[in-house]
């Protein structure tokens, strides 16, 4: 019995001490941290496409991906301003205002990434994915038809549609193209076309999946011009040809369901940007994109430890982006993380582990006044902001939005998230842009502005920065409808607004304050809360309106649409020669001085007629690892990547 | 039982397309797929709406459109089953395809582990009723039980992966955490001990005091950085596996059972440096596996070997021991592809993922190294999924088997002189699973649609994250597509479940 006591006794201690030696393996030592060129973007949106002309492919993702893989004329700035890549080539205007010409000069010495050179060839699908007469002629396919063109493009039917003359001119040399419009073309910086690697497209439409040889990259050039010039002439065998690379353009480059491995299809990810897609698991909606070695078609990268390796993870959870950056999960973030979120990273922020520049995206909340029929209804407006009303709408219509509560929504909505946040105060540009301080100055937004009630001068201004400054508006807008129903008060109401609004949370959330601040003014607000919102957007019924407008670019006539009296986004009947008049200038070739006083004009009209407000930009954030440096962001696409060149650890 | 079977399914289809007409007329209705256009200032929006339009068949009224889509999924009795496309021009079908696997990669393994678990703890507080455990027990569960998944991912996310990532950098844990933890520890181990206060004080104080001495080894030799088992700790582990599965299955008084699994045991600390020598580069899943399937063989015949009388009961014995023992050589050898894997660049140091389904940065063919990426990132969705959806099973575990155990026959069980272990484990348990069953056919065939919560939270692209995409882009077709399978599922899931239980109850017969 002791002697088996002993044996257990011995065979426990040798059992611990060989366990122990199990137990202790050798470390390695860690990775060197400076060695660190990999950087991981978090993002809500899956990435689906290589391309985004396709219009189904047209996510903020997928032009984040592809101004990083690809890169040509111009780009937006941090202001945001349009800024011209003279890495990629020139271009200018060469010919007057009304027979309007600009050429586009590619600087030689560029290639693709498969060593092709970049010329002027490569411009030209340009042309095909933006012109319906070229479809039309070249047997594509009509764009407006149920069939639609063969290359199902999202450009089809804007300015640059409707005013190019023939086809673009290709210089003898091939290094330039020269595009013929019938009048000026006040967005002509941004509207000029950009490089594809067509030998690419004739090498798929063979049937190739590898890169092929510089000879056979030269012929595929050669023959995708035939096909383009033959199509156009009428050649029957380049257009059979010409369609099926539309439907390898339209098809090939979307990954909505399937992965993509560069390995095995080099030919998709050959283009000329600092990255190019290496591979795409769809499983895991992540996007690795590796450095170009042979870049050289933007400025160059960064000299001290550069982003060798660019990964976007997908996460779309607001809160789950903030862990993730706090866990080095992801490097990258911008997005709206809700107020805890972002409370969670102002803490980061201020103990020094991450970066965070508050910011604002480009697009902007806006409250919309009927003064008449939407476009396609027959029945006649008759509300009580109807410009038929005269003076009597006006009034209401000024005090409507005197008592509209901007600065209440924007400090219940946007200071949990941007502790600088402040109200918008242009329809036409946006904070940071060529334009806004010039507009501002002269919208009747930032200034002072009175109104005579009875023979009693009120003075008021639209930029409202305390709950006390409201008050005085509101008791401002309840004397304007006194004026028209003496009995109207606070607690009385005189005027009956139905005000649409879509389902969007952050709207929803503010209902109440909309509510109650307008009645101040003796208005009672109904609220048509809906998701179904812009099929009514033209209703008679509703004579408020309030969504956001997308700014998608910082051209003079952008807004054009929206205020035009036959413009295509003005829903609300809004009709002033005047302006018209204005709008049309903008449309025309003006200085830059020449546009923010035009612009300003137009503006100050609009707040005249008392037709609408901006409210505020949406907020956005841009975190980002400690260790990372160089990230600045821009309210337009591509947002955050737009320095790319400017990142490094 | 034909015809009740062909009755249900004929009811079955009804309900299904029933539902998805209902469904796909008001998604039609409510949403409006043109929205996000509306507020876009792009000069051709007419040409965009347009295109939609004619993509989307928006200028047929929804209930005519609904029969379109219908067309295409009857197309499966031509044999193209088609769902039609995505807004984005993606097949609706291929997404499904993809986000499938994904989803069941998620909630899996974190089902089975709340079945398992929660239906041993239910059986365990029954057993134990009004104990120190079954109270504490029933307040856990309805403590999780009552959390929202997303707050416990928060929780888990602060604590289990940016708090343990940064306790890694150093690997030792600190004099706070050197006590608490076995103070909190100690508590739940004494708990399932059990006994009068005397031994339950003092089984805690040993619990505590042991592994307050195991923290200060551990740091000692650095374990958390490099861990590891070793052969002696393998085997042990896997003879302590053995005895509790020889315990449950012939009683702890059985040498031959046990003798049984401690041979397997040992086969499993024999193999364990052959098994070591296989490079990881040369396995996978498959691979693996097949392993396993030797090694459960192995096992079977092995305990077999010791049978005199009780021969199956000696290989299920054998088998169940091989499986666990297989378990711990691979835990082994996970602890041991650790290091190297946290000190890669693709994980720099930070092995707890708060997001994503795998590691895309990490090029290797090295198995264990997947195995490892994979297992961490399935770490806190299952975790998360797991304390929420357990509660159930306990409840649900504890209160059948305490029916079951007040009926007559079991008294008669114990009346005759059967062991508690016979009676509970033969005559108790086995009629008290059978109302489980339901309950557990009905959310595997949930498990699909069930967790677009955890999914994006988790940054996983499964069903509920096509699910809440195909909502919030008002993309119908796809919409359609997800629900289509979930409520085919669910209406099948039913239809198992009561098949099931007549199986299982004799007293219940289908049909008349």
């Amino acid at each position: 019995m002791k002697a088996t006591r002993v044996t257990r006794a011995l065979a426990l201690t040798a059992a611990t001490a060989l366990a122990l030696t199990g137990l202790a393996t050798v470390a390695i030592a860690p990775a060197d941290a400076a060695a660190k060129s990999t950087l991981i973007i978090g993002d809500g949106l899956g990435w689906s496409s290589l391309n985004v002309n396709n219009p189904d492919e047209n996510s903020a993702i997928n032009n984040d991906v592809a101004y990083l893989t690809g890169q040509g004329f111009q780009y937006y700035d941090a202001a945001p301003k349009l800024q011209r890549n003279t890495y990629f080539g020139s271009f200018d205007i060469v010919k007057g205002t009304k027979d309007f010409e600009v050429k586009y000069n590619v600087k030689p010495g560029q290639v693709w990434s498969d060593g092709t050179p970049i010329d002027a060839v490569d411009l030209l699908l340009s042309h095909i994915i933006n012109s319906s007469a070229y479809s039309i002629k070249a047997g594509l396919g009509d764009p407006s038809s149920t069939e639609g063109s063969a290359f199902y493009s999202g450009n089809y039917g804007g300015s640059y549609d409707h005013n190019i003359v023939g086809l673009p001119t290709l210089s003898k040399d091939h290094m330039s193209v020269t595009l013929h419009y019938s009048k000026f073309q006040p967005d002509w910086e941004t509207q000029g076309p950009g490089g594809t690697p067509v030998h690419t497209l004739e090498a798929l439409a063979d049937g190739k999946t590898t890169l092929q040889s510089a000879a056979a990259n030269k012929a595929y050039k050669a023959k995708f011009l035939a096909d383009y010039t033959g199509a156009y002439a009428g050649n029957k065998a380049a257009q059979t040809r010409l369609a099926a690379i539309g439907k390898i353009w339209t098809n090939d480059y979307n990954f909505d369901s399937a992965s993509y491995d560069s390995a095995a299809k080099p030919l998709l990810a050959v283009s000329n940007g600092a990255y190019l897609l290496k591979s795409y698991n769809n499983a895991t909606q992540t996007v690795t994109l590796d450095l170009n070695p042979k870049y050289n078609s933007g400025h160059p990268l960064s000299k001290v430890n550069p982003v060798k390796t660019i990964v976007f993870k997908y996460v779309q959870d607001g809160t789950a982006s903030v862990q993730a950056l706090q866990n080095g999960d992801i490097n990258l973030y911008q997005g709206a993380p809700g107020a805890a979120g972002y409370s969670t990273l102002q803490s980061l922020a201020s103990a020094n582990s991450i970066g965070l520049l508050g910011g604002t995206s480009g697009t902007y909340e806006h409250i919309d006044l009927r003064t008449g029929n939407g476009p396609g209804t027959s029945d006649d407006y008759n509300g009580p902001f109807a410009s038929s009303h005269g003076q009597k709408a006006k009034d209401l219509r000024l005090a409507f939005l005197l008592a509209f509560p901007r600065f209440a929504t924007m400090t219940n909505q946007l200071k949990p998230f941007n502790s600088n946040a402040s109200l918008l105060n242009s329809n036409f540009t946006l904070p940071g842009s060529l334009y806004y301080k010039a507009v501002t100055a002269k919208n009747g937004l930032t200034t002072g502005q009175s109104v005579t009630i009875a023979g009693t001068k009120y003075s008021y201004n639209f930029n409202v920065t305390s709950e006390a400054q409201q008050t005085a508006n509101e008791a401002i807008a309840l004397k304007l409808v006194q004026k028209w129903y003496p009995t109207a008060s606070a607690t009385k109401s005189a005027v009956n607004i139905n005000l649409l609004r879509s389902g969007r949370q952050m709207r929803v959330e503010n209902n109440a304050v909309i509510v109650q601040h307008e009645a101040n003014a003796g208005f009672s607000v109904s609220n048509a809360t809906t998701s179904n919102w812009l099929n009514r957007l033209s209703e008679n019924q509703f004579d408020a309106e309030e969504f956001a407008w997308v700014l998608n670019n910082t051209n003079a006539d952008a807004s054009n649409p929206n205020y035009l009296s036959d413009g295509g986004n003005n829903h609300t009947g809004w009709n002033d020669s005047a302006l018209d008049g204005i709008l049309h200038k903008l449309e025309g070739k003006n200085s830059t001085a020449q546009i923010a006083a035009l612009q300003g004009q137009a503006e100050s009209i609009i707040t005249n007629n008392a037709w609408t407000l901006p409210i505020y930009q949406w907020p956005q954030v841009t975190a980002f690892s400690k260790g990372l440096f160089g990230v600045k962001g821009t309210p337009i696409s591509p947002t955050y990547d737009w320095n790319y060149w400017e990142w490094h650890f | 039982m034909l015809a009740f079977i062909g009755r249900r399914i004929a009811i079955s289809f009804l309900i299904l397309f029933g539902s998805s007409f209902l469904v796909y007329n008001m998604e039609a209705i409510a949403g409006d797929p043109l929205a996000s256009l509306a507020e876009s200032s792009a000069r051709n929006k007419a040409y965009l709406i347009s295109r939609l339009t004619a993509q989307l068949q928006l200028d047929v009224p929804p209930p005519a459109r609904y029969f379109i889509w219908l067309k295409g999924v009857f197309s499966i009795f031509i044999g193209h089953l088609d769902f039609g496309k995505t807004r984005a021009g993606g097949s609706v079908l291929e997404l499904i395809g993809a986000a499938v696997p994904v989803t069941l990669r998620l909630v899996t393994a974190a089902t089975v582990l709340a079945i398992v678990l929660g239906i041993s703890i239910g059986v365990l507080s029954a057993i134990r009723q009004y104990s120190r455990l079954d109270y504490s027990m029933t307040f856990v569960s309805f403590l999780f039980f009552s959390l929202p998944v997303f707050w416990i991912a928060v929780l888990l996310k602060q604590y289990f992966a940016i708090g343990f990532n940064d306790f890694l950098a150093s690997g030792q844990v600190t004099m706070p955490f050197m006590i608490g933890i076995p103070l909190a520890l100690g508590l739940i181990i004494a708990g399932f001990i059990g006994g009068e206060r005397r031994r339950f004080w003092i089984s805690y104080g040993l619990a505590a005091v042991g592994l307050f001495a195991l923290l200060i080894l551990l740091n000692l030799i650095n374990w958390f950085q490099s861990p590891g088992l070793g052969i002696v700790l393998v085997f042990l582990f896997s003879a302590g596996a053995g005895i509790v599965i020889a315990g449950l299955n012939m009683g702890f008084e059985h040498k031959t059972a046990r003798k049984a699994a401690l041979t397997v045991a040992a086969i499993g600390a024999v193999l364990y440096y052959p098994f070591n020598l296989i490079p990881g580069e040369w396995l996978n899943l498959g691979l693996v596996a097949l392993l396993g399937v030797i090694s459960i063989v192995v096992g079977v015949f092995a305990a077999g070997a010791w049978a005199k009388e009780d021969r199956s009961a000696l290989r299920r014995i054998g088998g169940l021991t091989a499986f666990f023992t297989g378990l711990i050589l691979i835990l082994d050898k996970l602890m041991q592809v650790w290091n190297p894997y946290v000190n890669s660049d693709a994980i720099s140091g930070r092995p707890v993922p708060t997001i994503s389904a795998a590691n895309d940065l990490l090029s290797t063919n090295n198995y264990w190294w997947q195995l490892l990426d994979v297992l961490l990132h399935l770490l806190l969705p299952t975790l998360g999924i797991m304390l929420i959806s357990f509660a159930g099973y306990v409840r649900y575990a504890r209160s059948s088997l305490l029916e079951v155990m007040n009926m007559d026959y079991i008294r008669t069980a114990r009346a005759k002189g059967l062991t508690e272990r016979t009676v509970v484990v033969r005559h108790a348990l086995r009629n008290a699973m059978i109302p489980l069953t339901t309950l557990i056919a009905f959310d595997l065939s949930g498990l699909i649609g069930g967790a677009f919560i955890t999914e994006a939270i988790y940054g996983w692209k499964g069903m509920g994250t096509i699910f809440l995409q195909s909502v919030s882009n008002q993309d119908l077709n796809l919409l359609m597509g997800v629900f289509f399978l979930t409520s085919f599922l669910a209406v099948m899931g039913n239809l198992l479940a009561d098949l099931a239980y007549s199986a299982l109850d004799p007293r219940i017969r289908i049909g008349k």
